[in-house]
């Protein structure tokens, strides 16, 4: 029996691996229909790169392949380009490998990624390099959600919705050019006098505390006072936030912005509630905890906690037609999350891009070289009004934001005060120049 | 407890290099009697969570003689349990509390005892058992995640956590949890130590671990004793999953990576006093509480997290204080019932090779990029795992650390090219580069032995990871792009000749690697392991011997990682973490860690849960049900009704069948709630290693003994086969089984089984070529 079951299994592998199937990727036939990879005469087959399934954190960024799927939903009510949108979800499974490979696939069947959030795509080579349906290698269209490098974020075809905060001219220069939004911080500063505050950085992956750094210079920047930075782990226990908490006691901090996660901020919020805070005026929090469980975990601890988002919150669906196509066709707000709305805004960015090559060159005219370009012309996106006018194409980071606060246990707008709208003052974006690389 | 003034030195130099980074790191805060007390409550908090985990750590080893990687990973899965019973069911915290601690978890670990006992763990190598229980780590960090959706947010209330802090200490409130956490640490302690030492069946216990045999003459009941010390060190998991879950959240790998932590704190009570243990725990505490609240790792060392780094750096200077280990007299003498490697001829390996290189040649021909790119990253970490060939198949020595000296390679290989960027001269660089690495990491290593080797190795790459990997100018904040090799002007960017020139250079590897096993070098290496103690008295220089053997597995491995970054055509960090490294030495051992075969395996296995989901659907698993189902009724026909008529045999096996494939639909599909592919990849590795405890010599052994016969020049295998099969029928004897062995015992000569090929067992054939012939004292 022992024998029969290996000899099982040699042959289970054996058979495998001869089963595996062959280049999914090869040449489309002539024809104008399949103008390129991943075209066919009814579909255009687009893929989205997450960290979903793996040991480690699973579940990841199920929301990023949601949102992209919840676009789909949307698009095949109608047809884009006279076909039906197909999404080509490739698990990166938290691996460099994995994420390589996702690429390597993506370029041989599907048109262009959409919505990409791998933490460790870390070679953005096979990307650059993926040939079209002629051999050239004009590259995979790329509108990430994530990009963790400094090659991803400088990438030439990569068009993130919200761009990465480097100034990529400057890349190789010491110290970097940043820019980072400014806005929520002089929000708070105009509603309180003389903030001075307590950082927390997230400090598992470098990535992380590189994307941090340039935020709390723009706070500093902008006026708010120093008075003591802590680097956190994902690991820390709520133990861990008593010597920050502690030092916002000792020190009567009036400001504190948590770059964590939401599970580090409900963490850091109880923590202080146990010792008694009292001095803090704005508890600060970025785009991680537009979770609905900060409050579902956090409770009453995680009462007024600031959270600023640079689209119409998930709240306003009534006066939001592009948020409410997202919650229709994600399968309402409880499904939705951060990750899912900047994904569902990537998918509606490679729409119109579409459509502005088929406006130019007809419906049979959709290749990777022309998506790309005209790409790089979209100077005024708005997501359908889901976000205020930003410049994809010139890799330009908008400073449009809403402020919500966590109240009764919602998310609750309270900047600016209409429904709707958003502060897109172009002064909430500032320079801040930064050693990182 | 004494301490040498070599150990003392090491230790002075380990907490010498400790103030010198404490000093640089200085955050600048005030030290203050607030700062004090904050520091004393986060670390004794954290530190009694720590020292209750590592009890149960201690409590395991102490009575069992088995360390249990897999303690963090029982403490997270009750943790969710309680939170199930808790949270999910509404029962009230003290039933669940009984139900999870005192009742739930017990069972389990009694359960997971009475496995490991029939498998005959507890007297397997110290490889065998530290694969399986690192398997059954993974399996629970795959099975939580099965279970309990992890995209769903979760809290576990934190005791009396609406009555206000307990008590202030300053201006430091101190919670009820926390008071009752640090209260449960010390009352554990001082039980634990009252059963151990005053109660008859802590005595018991003890006993069965120092000599089970006599333990059983003596009237100890020693299946009983092991039995509730694995159903105590479970709950001591419980209970450190439970109290630490509200403080970090119900996060499957943060919970089990945190009580991994406690090792440290294990082994500063050197496995064997509780006080000590309790200690070292509180130590840790406070040392990471420390940090956080006075130190500041910025610059060069920003990603350096306190509470996952600290915990191994206390675990190698402690290390470092652990006295010389002993010399082991003999290890246990192979179990009859395995078929034992045979050592392959240097032609027959270059046979085999050519084989696989023409069945890769055709097997890839239509191969799409994705999956020419795996079987590129199998072959790659074939040669990867090849290192561990001569190091824990030969030499018996174990390291967690090959992917350190793989990233040391990738390193090196883009650095140092000369005659220009992927030249093969640069090969030779990536591999010489590691070689120090390698020595670095023997050299305070080599006064230890077994599993402080292994945890020292664990803890070596956890710190070349944070403070090597990381650093601006190794990898950097991003991905070192590493061009292909290029021989003769020809650069092998295209994925498959790349593929073709790795399976190439496997083979010649493994040819050399055979040749080595063949010579001097080979046999004193197989000496070495076998006895120590033979091979000192017969005047070996066992360091020498040692430190060589690192140095050439590091050097294996570091050309390995340069060959692995060239293929993936990068190389960064999180590529050379202490976690990818786990699987590797896992699915070697499960491969067969003493033959060039395993190490192909290996790779194959390293590859194969993403290739079987991203190639088939979930239908696919329906119909392994149904040939499970099929196969198990036919072999129970056959062991029940042996004279059963052929049409009601294949009727009562295609019930069987249908009955399999039934069972896992229901089961999967009622269970699970993601797609079966999915629980299969998750479950998939932990389930290999598992497998490790019925076959420890590994797939390549078994596959062998399956396969050899159909060789030409096998008449030895051939009659070897058809020797275990008329046994397995009942028409021939078998041979008598070996009594059991137990650690530190006289181990009696091993019988020859019947199942060898050579009619030899691999040690006797090892202490022949040896030319040692030494029998333990009685």
């Amino acid at each position: 029996m022992k024998r029969g079951l290996w000899a099982v299994v040699a042959v289970v592998v054996g058979a495998g691996t001869g089963l595996l199937p062959a280049s999914a990727g090869a040449a489309p036939q002539q024809g104008t229909p399949e103008s390129d990879i991943g075209i066919t005469a009814d579909t255009i087959r687009i893929a989205v790169i997450a960290d979903v399934d793996n040991a480690a954190r699973p579940g990841l960024f199920q929301g990023s392949v949601n949102g992209v799927q919840a676009f789909a939903k949307f698009i095949n009510k109608g047809k884009l380009a006279g076909r039906k949108v197909q999404v080509d979800f490739i698990d990166s499974k938290l691996s460099a490998d994995e994420a390589r490979n996702a690429v390597i696939r993506a370029c041989q069947q599907d048109f262009a990624i959409v919505g990409t959030t791998a933490l460790f795509l870390a070679n953005i080579d096979p990307m650059l390099s993926c040939p079209d349906r002629e051999g050239k290698a004009t590259g995979l269209p790329d509108v990430p959600e994530l990009q963790t490098t400094v090659e991803h974020q400088c990438s030439p075809i990569s068009f993130p919705v919200i761009a990465g905060q480097l100034d990529c001219s400057t890349k190789d220069q010491h110290p970097q050019t940043y820019h980072t939004r400014q806005g929520n911080v002089q929000y708070h500063l105009k509603k309180n006098k003389g903030l001075h505050g307590v950082w927390l950085i997230p400090s598992d992956l470098q990535s992380t505390v590189n994307a941090t750094l340039p935020v709390i210079a723009g706070a500093k920047d902008a006026g708010i006072k120093e008075d003591e930075q802590f680097k956190v782990s994902g690991l820390a226990t709520q133990s861990d936030y008593t010597p920050p908490v502690q030092a916002i006691k000792q020190k009567d901090t009036t400001y504190a912005l948590s770059g964590l996660d939401y599970k580090g901020t409900v963490f850091l919020r109880k923590e202080a509630t146990v010792q008694g805070v009292s001095s803090v005026k704005v508890w600060d929090c970025t785009l991680q905890c537009y979770d609905r469980r900060l409050f579902s975990e956090g409770g009453q601890d995680v009462e007024g906690e600031y959270v600023s988002t640079f689209f119409i919150p998930l709240e306003e669906a009534k006066q939001n037609k592009s948020v409410n196509n997202y919650l229709k066709n994600t399968g309402g707000i409880e499904k939705a999350d951060g990750f899912g709305a900047q994904a569902w805004a990537a998918g509606l960015f490679f729409r119109d891009v579409v459509n502005a090559v088929v406006k130019a060159d007809g419906n049979n005219g959709l290749t990777r070289a022309r998506f790309l370009e005209e790409a790089a012309k979209i100077h005024d996106f708005t997501a359908d009004g889901m976000l205020g006018p930003t410049d994809v194409g010139g890799h330009k980071l908008n400073g449009c934001f809403v402020m919500s606060q966590v109240k009764g246990g919602k998310f609750t707008r309270v900047y600016p005060k209409k429904k709707g709208q958003l502060d897109c003052n172009p002064k909430n974006v500032v320079d801040v120049k930064l050693d990182l690389t | 407890m004494r301490i040498s003034r070599q150990q003392a030195a090491l230790v002075a130099v380990g907490i010498g290099l400790l103030l010198w980074i404490a000093q640089q790191s200085w955050r600048g805060a005030p030290v203050t009697s607030d700062t004090i007390y904050t520091l004393l409550i986060t670390g004794v908090t954290l530190g009694s969570i720590y020292a209750i985990a590592a009890s149960g750590v201690v409590v395991t080893y102490t009575t069992s003689g088995i360390f249990n990687f897999a303690q963090g990973a029982i403490g997270m899965f009750m943790a969710f349990v309680y939170w199930e019973l808790r949270v999910n069911q509404h029962l009230p915290a003290p039933l669940a509390l009984f139900l999870a601690v005192v009742v739930i978890a017990p069972l389990l670990g009694a359960l997971i005892e009475r496995l490991l006992n029939r498998w005959n763990l507890l007297s397997a190598s110290l490889v065998v058992q530290i694969v399986v229980t690192l398997g059954l780590m993974f399996f629970f960090l795959g099975l939580a995640g099965t279970i309990w959706d992890p995209t769903e947010g979760r809290s576990v209330p934190a005791f009396f956590a609406s009555t206000g802090p307990a008590f202030h200490l300053g201006t430091t409130a101190v919670t009820w949890h926390r008071t009752i956490t640090i209260c449960v640490a010390i009352a554990i302690a001082v039980l634990l130590r009252l059963l151990l030492y005053r109660t008859r069946m802590g005595v018991t216990m003890r006993a069965v671990v120092d000599n089970r045999s006599l333990a059983g003459l003596h009237g100890a009941r020693p299946t009983q004793a092991s039995m509730l010390a694995w159903a105590l060190g479970s709950s001591m998991a419980a209970i450190s999953g439970i109290l630490l879950a509200p403080e970090l959240g119900l996060q499957a790998d943060a919970l089990t990576l945190l009580i991994i932590n406690a090792f440290a704190a294990a082994i500063i009570g050197r496995l064997r006093s509780l006080p000590l243990t309790y200690a070292g725990g509180i130590l840790l505490g406070l040392a990471i509480a420390f940090a956080t609240i006075f130190l500041d790792f910025s610059g060069r060392f920003s990603a350096v997290q306190p509470n996952y780094v600290i915990p191994m750096i206390v675990l190698f200077v402690a290390l470092l204080a652990v006295p010389f280990a002993r010399i082991e007299l003999r290890r246990a003498p192979p179990s009859p019932k395995l078929h034992q490697p045979r050592v392959a001829k240097v032609w027959e390996t270059a046979l085999g090779m050519s084989v696989v290189w023409i069945v890769v040649f055709f097997v890839t021909r239509n191969m799409g990029p994705e999956n020419l790119n795996r079987v590129a990253l199998a072959i790659a970490t074939a040669i990867l795992m090849l290192s561990l060939v001569p190091l824990t198949g030969w030499a018996g020595q174990i390291s967690l650390a090959q992917i350190t000296f793989a990233g040391a390679g990738a390193f090196a290989v883009f650095q140092w090219a000369p005659f220009g960027a992927g030249s093969p001269l640069a090969l030779l660089v990536a591999a010489a580069f590691a070689i120090p690495f390698g020595v670095a990491m023997a050299l305070p290593a080599l006064r230890l032995q077994g599993l402080y080797l292994a945890l020292a190795s664990l803890a070596f790459a956890v710190l070349a990871e944070k403070f090597f990997f990381g650093q601006p100018e190794i990898f950097g904040n991003g991905a070192r792009l590493i061009p292909r090799i290029s021989i003769f002007g020809y650069r092998f960017t295209d994925d498959r000749a790349y593929l073709l020139l790795i399976t190439a250079i496997f083979g010649v590897m493994a040819m050399l690697v055979v040749w080595l096993r063949r010579g001097a070098y080979g046999r004193r290496l197989v000496a070495l392991r076998d006895s120590e103690a033979a091979s000192a008295t017969l005047g070996m220089n066992r360091l020498t011997v040692k430190l060589s053997v690192y140095a050439l597995s590091a050097a294996m491995a570091g050309f390995a990682g340069a060959l692995l970054a060239m293929e993936r055509t990068s190389a960064a960090t999180e590529q050379y973490t202490m976690l990818i490294g786990i699987p590797i030495v896992l699915l070697v051992v499960v491969g067969g860690v003493e033959c060039v075969s395993g190490a192909l395996i290996g790779g194959i296995l390293f590859i194969l849960f993403p290739v079987i989901k991203d190639n088939f659907d979930n239908s696919w698993l329906l119909w392994v049900g149904v040939i499970a189902g099929l196969s198990i009724g036919l072999i129970v026909l056959q062991k029940v009704k042996p004279n059963l008529p052929i049409g009601p045999r294949l009727a009562g096996a295609a019930a069987s069948g249908v009955i399999g494939g039934a069972g896992v639909f229901l089961v999967l599909d009622a269970t699970f709630q993601t797609s079966w592919l999915s629980t299969l990849e998750r479950l998939g590795p932990g389930l290999l290693a598992l497998n490790v405890a019925l076959r420890p010599n590994g797939a390549a052994v078994e596959l062998g003994f399956a396969l050899a016969p159909l060789l030409p020049w096998r008449k030895d295998a051939r009659h070897a086969f058809m020797q275990d099969l008329r046994q397995r029928l009942g028409t021939g004897k078998r041979p008598p089984p070996a009594p059991p062995v137990e650690p530190g015992e006289p181990v009696p000569e091993a019988p020859v089984p019947a199942a060898v090929p050579s009619g030899e067992t691999a040690s006797s054939t090892e202490t022949r070529e040896s030319g040692i012939s030494w029998k333990a004292p009685t």
